[in-house]
């Protein structure tokens, strides 16, 4: 395996656990204005 | 006002978007090159540039949308700007993850304070001030004008950071002072296309900000008519 792959991999993982974290909070908000109709 | 994910534009954008990204994590992966010393920790590069390449057009996004909200005072583009800082601080987060985690086998520490790297971290802060002068500046009008105002001044920081390499004496600078036009063609198309995919997250987020930005507002608009009813 070549040199310094899990730095990679934490990058990419890290990237899109902050993304899905985001994405998932403003879902639930939307969620929350849509069922208060 | 329907659920963003209810309309079929927003789904295929969606399919798209996941799409790209994914094909873009394969050639990350599979077709980059290996670039001798860094090896695997120089593929950061194509997470980390266009990441921080679109936290800059999602700060733009906030001052021009800022200043159209200070000339015309419609909410709209107060929804856009805030959508912007949004999306532009949690880009701007990810740059100061991901270039740690390049610097540490890199240059054998996470965080050095020379001039590229302070005035990152310089702009993520005033957005966190932003966020905070937004929180407790009282009525909707008023905070949404000194945040247009703070929003505005911020993009003065990335000019700041752009040229930062070269403004700076080269004794303080460690970031590295990449000519892109130099590049290998294999890297910069793979980074081209990473560009793009960051791009298509970025409009996809702020397009899915707004748009919950929205239904409050009208639930709000709503409710106070309500009340005044």
């Amino acid at each position: 395996m070549p040199k310094y792959h899990g730095y990679l991999l934490a990058c990419i993982i890290s990237v899109w656990v902050v993304v899905l974290a985001y994405v998932l909070r403003i879902w639930l908000r939307e969620r929350k204005v849509l069922s208060q109709r | 006002m329907q659920a963003f994910h209810a309309i079929r534009r927003n789904q295929v954008f969606l399919v798209i978007t996941l799409a790209v990204a994914i094909a873009n994590l394969w050639l990350i992966y599979q077709a980059a090159p290996l670039v001798p010393q860094q090896e695997m920790a120089q593929k950061i590069f194509y997470y980390h540039v266009p990441l921080a390449w679109n936290a800059f057009l999602a700060y733009l996004l906030v001052a021009a949308a800022g200043a159209a909200y200070l000339i015309t005072r419609q909410p709209r583009w107060d929804r856009w700007s805030l959508a912007g800082a949004e999306v532009g601080t949690l880009f701007a987060l990810l740059i100061l993850i991901t270039g740690p985690i390049w610097a540490t086998p890199t240059w054998g520490r996470p965080w050095s304070w020379e001039p590229r790297l302070t005035t990152t971290l310089v702009l993520f802060l005033i957005f966190v001030g932003y966020f905070m002068v937004r929180a407790f500046s009282g009525p909707y009008e008023r905070a949404s004008r000194y945040a247009a105002v703070i929003g505005i001044l911020a993009v003065i920081d990335i000019p700041l950071i752009l040229t930062a390499v070269t403004w700076w004496a080269p004794e303080v600078q460690s970031h590295p002072q990449m000519e892109m036009t130099r590049q290998p063609s294999m890297i910069l198309r793979i980074f081209f296309f990473s560009l793009f995919s960051f791009t298509l997250i970025l409009v996809y987020m702020l397009r899915y900000r707004r748009h919950v930005s929205e239904l409050e507002f009208r639930r709000m608009a709503r409710a106070e008519g309500t009340n005044d009813a």
